[in-house]
């Protein structure tokens, strides 16, 4: 009986020189709306992970994430911001470009900035998302290598998650590798150290965290610090406070590193809670970020979820955005930038997020997901049927609503969905 | 807080406003908690969903408890969708954390959240109890004997303690040789039939009767889950730590 079983799991991984293979392939048809008109775009993605246990519980990881983008890839930037900002735009690209209407049009150092944060799913890459040994020493587990470093009790949002940050509209979708060196110890109170490896070595950040159960409830606390590379989007309005910018500057491939960039030490300070009160799920989740170049801010996220008789799931989050603004009449085109870009998780300082999950027999389930900017009131409604059409085969479909006014953070996007195909191996 | 005995030797728990326990019910299940045996086990569980449309679907197990089956990691290692998706049972099992490999986050169990069905199953994350301990968590009531499939059992009502599984009650059907359980009823918080187990090819697995198959039929719909005992291993001794939230994280 021991061999069939063994039989059944060759049968379903490849087996590399004794590594284990497995992956995933996705193709995504996006329809997306920005103003009032909807584009097009297909995407295909594979990851592919290898994993070899070295002995003694040592192993190794890596992990490839292709992806390649057809139909609507260049979309302006532009179209993004409110039209009362096109005129600040121009003059800056009038100051950079001089009379050459393609880069007024669309200005280089936007994409670039974009590009850099990966918030517009255009551009075709391969990257290497996993490169991992792991080593269980005496006592502590050491992790070495490019890794997903990820915590934080919060659903869409983690404060101090201080390293990376979520994509909102699909929190559960795999976290990128980032360089790092791990080490945890512990068993009843566990603690993390972690270095992040940056570009240079005054830019690395580290992390430590320490987290335990007691009562029912996990907690856990967190310091970091880390160099922040911060863009400042309007400095160049402000020539008596810095030289205005120049193209003689620019560093050739990341142009806006030396136009806009602000280097800030970061500290921060949180820790999260997670436990259940009468059988409703609830935690909190908060971090104090002591900046030496700008104000300090605090982010915070507090949620609840149930399961209810009938197997609907509900999740609520309230998101405090320590840098948003309380009056959308205060958004400014940094608050723009730094949100398109993802330095920042919005711009409003009030958010809600509700998630509405429920199975449709025993192969779908629909999700039903709100995602709104109190600040402003603009509103992003998202419906999603997930339904299994074989063992390793899931199609995804999605409908997109967002609701807003054109100067508000949500309401410059239209109406839009994706129909989606995973394939596991 | 114990929950359900171990899937594989599984017995459902009842929630009803019966809560006087008669001297035979309690003794058939003190029976039942010495039969159970604990031990430090390692299991490969195959299984197969039916759903309401004739569609199969195949998962495999491995499921690992600790040596008073006090905990229990639980590891899907097939098919490639699930595969590493793990949880987490401590304390007698009454906290459950999960881990999903694709957020890399652990992520804790509400108590309302352990009533969710398992992957479409008709299993729900409490049916993955504690073996051998039933009676920190039921009351029993004798009610009566029975037949089943030409096996003489006792059929008693299980009653949870306070803080006990969500399920209004079970009737069990209890084997007298070996002491397993042979058929669950549950039974759903407004006292309406939900599901039944039947438990088969029952085995001396190290001296604790151990059913091989387990099917769960849903009483609302068409539809069933079967976990086959594929292999299991007992009286292990698990090094490392491998009931620890760092072992679930670091996976």
């Amino acid at each position: 009986m021991r061999g069939a079983f063994r039989l059944i799991l060759l049968l379903n991984t490849t087996s590399v020189f004794c590594a284990e293979l497995s992956g995933e392939l996705e193709s995504t048809l996006l329809a997306f709306g920005v103003a009032d008109t909807i584009y097009w775009q297909q995407a295909a993605r594979a990851r592919t992970y290898l994993r070899q246990d070295l002995g003694g519980g040592a192993r190794v990881e890596l992990g490839l994430d292709a992806t390649t983008y057809s139909g609507k890839t260049s979309l302006r930037l532009l179209d993004l911001l409110p039209e009362s900002y096109e005129t600040a735009i121009d003059s800056l690209a009038t100051l950079l470009f001089g009379a050459d209407p393609r880069a007024r049009a669309d200005p280089p150092f936007l994409w670039a900035a974009a590009d850099a944060a990966g918030q517009l799913p255009s551009f075709n890459s391969i990257r290497l998302d996993r490169a991992l040994i792991v080593w269980p020493g005496p006592g502590f587990t050491a992790e070495v290598g490019r890794q997903p470093l990820t915590w934080g009790a919060g659903y869409a949002w983690n404060p101090t998650n201080v390293f990376d940050r979520k994509n909102l509209l699909e929190p559960t979708r795999m976290p990128r590798g980032l360089d790092a060196i791990r080490v945890r110890v512990g068993r009843r109170v566990r603690f993390e150290g972690v270095l992040r490896v940056d570009d240079r070595p005054e830019e690395s950040g580290a992390a430590l965290r320490a987290s335990t159960s007691a009562g029912g409830w996990d907690l856990s606390a967190i310091a970091a610090r880390q160099r922040w590379r911060r863009m400042d989007w309007e400095r160049w309005m402000e020539p008596e406070k810095d030289d205005p910018p120049s193209v003689v500057e620019w560093e050739a491939e990341r142009p806006y590193l030396v136009l806009f960039n602000e280097e800030v030490e970061r500290i921060t300070l949180g820790g999260d809670l997670r436990g259940e009160i009468r059988g409703v799920g609830c935690w909190v989740e908060a971090a104090w970020n002591r900046l030496d170049l700008g104000r300090d801010f605090w982010d915070l996220t507090a949620g609840v979820d149930h399961l209810f008789d009938w197997q609907t799931y509900l999740l609520a989050e309230y998101h405090l955005e320590g840098e948003g603004r309380r009056d959308p009449n205060d958004y400014s085109l940094n608050d723009w930038m730094k949100t398109l870009t993802g330095e920042r998780a919005g711009m409003g300082r009030h958010y809600g997020f509700v998630a509405l999950n429920h199975p449709i027999g025993e192969l779908s389930e629909l999700s039903l997901l709100a995602f709104a900017n109190l600040s402003d009131r603009s509103t992003w409604l998202e419906a999603q049927l997930e339904h299994s059409l074989a063992d390793d085969l899931v199609l995804a479909a999605a409908a997109d609503l967002p609701f807003g006014g054109e100067e508000d953070e949500l309401g410059r996007f239209g109406p839009g969905g994706f129909l989606r195909f995973e394939a596991f191996f | 807080m114990k929950r359900f005995p171990t899937i594989l030797l599984a017995l459902p728990a009842i929630l009803v406003t019966n809560t006087f326990a008669d001297e035979a019910g309690e003794k058939v299940l003190r029976q039942l908690d010495a039969a159970a045996r604990p031990s430090a086990t390692r299991s490969l569980v195959r299984q197969t969903i039916r759903t309401s449309g004739g569609a199969e679907r195949a998962f495999t197990l491995e499921i690992c408890t600790s040596a008073d089956e006090e905990e229990l990691l639980l590891v899907y290692t097939e098919p490639a969708r699930v595969k590493g998706v793990s949880f987490l049972m401590l304390n007698g099992r009454s906290d459950t954390w999960t881990f999903n490999p694709k957020t890399r986050r652990v992520r804790k169990l509400t108590s309302s959240t352990q009533k969710r069905r398992v992957n479409g199953s008709d299993f729900t994350y409490e049916d993955f109890g504690d073996a051998g301990k039933m009676g920190e968590d039921y009351s029993a009531d004798y009610d009566g004997e029975e037949t089943l499939e030409g096996e003489l059992c006792d059929r008693i009502v299980l009653v949870p303690k306070p803080g006990g599984p969500s399920y209004s009650k079970v009737i069990a059907w209890v084997g007298r040789e070996p002491r397993v359980v042979r058929r669950a009823d549950y039974y759903d918080e407004e006292g309406e039939e939900l599901k039944r187990l039947i438990a088969t090819d029952v085995r001396l697995v190290d001296g604790a009767p151990t059913p091989h198959d387990l099917l769960m039929k849903s009483l609302r719909g068409d539809r069933s889950t079967r976990m086959q005992l594929v292999e299991v291993e007992r009286n292990l001794e698990f090094n490392g730590g491998i009931f620890t939230l760092d072992h679930l994280q670091g996976r």
